[in-house]
């Protein structure tokens, strides 16, 4: 009868979860919900075969694009690849961030596949996550600890077999009214059962079921409650001495100039990651944009020169001044410079300590 | 050229008197690694600097089932058939045509599919995992299957990917999976049954077991990760097998597991008989950078301050660079193959000696290499023609972050975020850990290695998406072919009819380039 019932309640769940996972992933809370996404197929979208070639590189596509992100979350992982190798021109990286966070945003899109685990691991529904809150503070938080990781009283919960191997309550229900120890809370005054466990309602353990899965998906990699501190710890004075002195960075940079009202436009974390890594910004190509080009002098002397589109050890691609695309064989006799904008950035990354950093962070955020 | 040439021969004799533990077959390719010892050297030398430029397709194949790729595995070559891998599938090819023989798909219930890395054969039978933790044992006729394993538990996020290896009656498969905080191991099945025969955690599993003290509590101790996601090499006259093992767990968040936290990310010397370790030399301890120290231990027999040595080398993830007595483990070499700054030298075991300063976090800490690592898991080739040990490399920055403050956190309380990174190819020499000579690629993204007695190097240039043959001796480049992405695995030789052959994966399709002289 009890186990009938807890059916009913998973199909009932059920459905809300997978209708909100198509929405937010996951099915985690947290995440705001952003505007209604374009509809985008991302199977025909024009985009989707930039993507494909892009992250495919590295990885299986379809781990790729398992997990859904926010737009600025999209952004971060397309930076984050950059910085581990991903190569592409800047229409490339914007137009694969746009497609990502279009089709696989969170707030509208393709149904994906979840990414680690099995097929049917238990999803959570935000809501009755949140009512399991009370439950858990009532029966288990005075021995389990508030995020349910254990105390000397009682096991850590995320790490439980029984509590991984749970589909909505189906091992978790049967342990605490049948094995778990009987330990207080007592029952109720007058109740004829063994222990407060049993006293459960077959809801009040599905929603703990799903507290637990919460909080056990907590835990995981890229988890919304996984955010950066605080990185505002430096020294302003310092900062400006390093900006203006040793870190050379006034042959470039103004802080009337260019970098004028910088501390309103980028929260610090955003500071520090732009200083340091500036080439990985996702930006939208302009025609201003600094961009690599390339200086070629070819076996007859002539010299070419454009925006870089693609190299190796082989072939040079590149824009000539006409806007045409073009490529060189690189033969012994034909010298091919690089010119990176960001070099003296590139530079800085083998000398700067990381309390230089943070001084620095510190000062550009007092740039209002 | 003829100087080169010369040099190479004289190399290559020099060399023979201290033969390699086992002479790899020319005309198949057996195991993940060709042969035991992880060297990925043929001593093939029909394609040579001399004539590599002649080198032309032979076949391709695409893998029949849609978006299964990218080919991470090695392909095994055995009696004239490919067998070739992707996450749930194996597939069996002509070897002289690339046409499609038979097809196994394993009906998944789930698992990471990032990558599989090939099967393992013995006899009749074909070995293979699967993303939902299965070991499976196959027809080699025709794919249908004979046996299946559970070998991790898919509740708690462990799945599978290495290449089981077979040592006599035993296939040997390790486990992945470092999402939630659980113990590695590695275990050994019968090759006919399947029954297990052992298995060896990674971590402690109580209060007493070997390691125990290098962590704050039992519960930390065996909850401690360290997956055995690459496959072993293996030393039939010492009868050892060398297992790498993972990053410890909590990955990046470290506070409530100090301590060394044997035996992650370390290699360990197993019998492989019963599993029990002879030895073990850990690559970074206390790791807090996801640098696991799963790289290929490669075997060789050479000379060290004038002594015929047996000899075990590993270009680590976290940017360093050990050569070890396979006997006993005591470190030879210590050096960095890239630049590193999280390490203060090297204690007297011949092991890091971290600076705490570049432990991930809450404001950053700009550390070198990045989460990727100085190198991964693309094989790295050492050729006894050279004396030089190869290794895709990464030279890459990024700042690491603690996101969860807390003193008890779990799974992944942190991160590395940005960063920027130059790959290249590192030839080092063995006997002093320096770098020979570099070669770096305009593409980003690591591809693994083979060298030959022909004085090549073969790999690929990241996501510039050529097949390219280097120079073995100074790492210029001779040949290179348009692959359409980046070579995304180990490539492999054979000689089949008289004609050498050259075979490589990229992305969804197996590429198999001949000299057809």
């Amino acid at each position: 009868m009890r186990l009938q019932f807890i059916g009913v309640m998973v199909l009932a769940l059920g459905v809300g979860v997978a209708a909100q996972g198509r929405g937010a992933g996951q099915g985690r809370g947290g995440a705001p919900a952003g505007p209604a996404a374009k509809p985008v197929d991302p199977l025909t979208d024009p985009r989707a075969a930039t993507a494909r070639r892009l992250c495919s590189n590295c990885h299986p596509y379809e781990t790729v694009v398992a997990i859904r992100r926010t737009r600025s979350q999209w952004e971060a992982t397309v930076e984050a690849m950059v910085g581990r190798g991903l190569r592409g021109t800047p229409a490339e990286l914007a137009t694969v961030t746009d497609f990502l966070a279009d089709a696989y945003g969170l707030g509208g899109g393709a149904p994906v596949r979840m990414a680690a685990g099995p097929d049917d691991k238990p999803l959570v529904d935000p809501k009755a996550s949140e009512m399991g809150k009370p439950v858990y503070a009532q029966a288990c938080l005075a021995c389990h600890g508030p995020d349910a990781r254990g105390t000397p009283a009682g096991p850590n919960l995320v790490r439980s077999i029984t509590v991984l191997h749970d589909r909505y309550g189906s091992t978790l229900g049967p342990y605490l009214r049948t094995s778990h120890p009987p330990v207080p809370p007592a029952p109720a005054a007058g109740s004829k059962k063994a222990s407060a466990f049993e006293e459960l309602t077959n809801t009040q353990v599905l929603v703990l079921a799903h507290f637990l899965r919460d909080r056990i998906n907590d835990t995981l990699r890229g988890a919304p409650m996984f955010k950066p501190g605080n990185v505002l710890t430096g020294d302003p004075k310092a900062g400006a001495e390093y900006f203006n002195g040793e870190g050379q960075c006034t042959q470039c940079h103004s802080p009337t100039a260019d970098l004028a009202g910088l501390g309103t436009r980028f929260d610090p974390f955003n500071i520090q990651q732009r200083f340091l890594f500036p080439a990985n910004v996702v930006r939208r190509p302009t025609p201003n944009a600094r961009v690599v080009t390339v200086t070629i002098t070819t076996e007859s002397g002539e010299t070419l020169t454009g925006p870089l589109d693609r190299m190796d050890d082989f072939t040079v691609s590149f824009h000539d001044g006409s806007g045409n695309y073009r490529t060189v064989r690189r033969t012994p006799g034909t010298r091919v410079v690089k010119n990176d904008p960001f070099a003296a950035h590139i530079a800085l990354l083998s000398r700067i300590t990381d309390k230089n950093i943070h001084d620095v962070v510190a000062y550009l955020e007092t740039l209002k | 050229m003829i100087r080169a040439a010369l040099l190479l021969s004289l190399l290559v004799a020099g060399f023979q008197a201290s033969p390699p533990a086992q002479q790899p077959p020319t005309d198949n390719w057996s195991s993940y690694n060709g042969d035991y010892t992880g060297r990925r050297f043929s001593p093939l030398t029909k394609i040579n600097d001399r004539n590599v430029k002649g080198l032309s397709l032979a076949w391709s194949y695409r893998l029949s089932a849609q978006g299964a790729g990218p080919i991470k595995g090695t392909p095994l070559v055995v009696n004239g058939i490919v067998y070739l891998t992707a996450p749930d599938h194996v597939w069996a090819l002509d070897v002289r045509t690339g046409r499609e023989l038979w097809h196994f798909e394993n009906k998944s219930t789930g698992g990471i599919h990032i990558g599989n890395r090939g099967v393992g054969i013995r006899g009749d039978s074909v070995f293979t995992v699967t993303p939902d933790c299965h070991l499976v044992s196959l027809d080699i006729k025709d794919g249908k299957e004979r046996w299946r394993k559970t070998i991790c538990d898919l509740d708690l996020y462990y799945y599978a990917s290495a290449a089981p290896i077979i040592v006599g009656n035993h296939v040997i498969a390790g486990v992945s999976g470092d999402d939630l905080d659980v113990p590695g191991y590695v275990e050994a099945h019968d090759a006919d049954t399947g029954e297990m025969q052992w298995r060896w955690y990674v971590v402690p599993q109580k209060k007493g077991d070997p390691g125990f003290d290098t962590w704050p509590n039992e519960d930390m101790a065996k909850h401690g990760g360290g997956m055995t996601w690459q496959p072993p090499t293996y030393d039939p006259e010492l009868n050892l097998i060398y297992v790498t093992t993972g990053n410890p767990q909590p990955v990046i968040a470290f506070k409530n597991r100090p301590g060394a936290n044997l035996f992650t990310a370390s290699i360990v010397a197993l019998n492989p008989d019963d599993g029990k370790m002879k030895w073990y030399f850990q690559s970074s301890p206390n790791d807090t950078h996801d640098w696991d120290a799963t790289q290929t231990p490669v075997l060789f027999d050479a000379e060290f301050n004038g002594q015929p040595r047996r000899l075990l080398a590993q270009a680590s993830r976290n940017g360093k660079f050990f050569v070890l007595d396979r006997a006993d483990g005591k470190a030879l070499v210590s050096s960095d193959y890239v630049v590193t700054n999280w390490s203060l030298g090297f204690d007297e075991k011949g092991q890091p000696i971290k600076n705490p300063a570049k432990n991930p976090m809450i404001d950053g800490a700009l550390a070198t290499p990045n989460q990727g690592g100085a190198t991964n898991w693309p094989p790295p080739s050492f050729s006894p023609a050279t004396g030089l040990f190869y290794v895709s490399a990464v030279q890459g920055y990024s700042v690491w972050y603690i996101y969860d403050p807390g003193d008890n956190p779990q799974g992944w309380g942190g991160t590395d975020r940005g960063g920027w990174s130059q790959n290249m190819v590192q030839a080092v020499d063995y006997k002093t850990g320096k770098v020979r000579w570099s070669h770096k690629w305009e593409g980003g993204g690591l591809s693994g290695l083979l060298s030959t007695a022909g004085n090549l190097l073969f790999t690929g240039d990241g996501s510039s998406g050529n097949f390219v043959a280097l120079n073995a001796t100074t790492g210029d480049p001779l040949w290179h072919a348009g692959v359409r992405t980046s070579v995304s695995n180990g490539p492999i030789t054979y000689t089949l009819d008289g004609l050498q052959y050259v075979v490589v994966g990229a992305g969804d399709t197996l590429w198999a380039f001949v000299l057809n002289e």
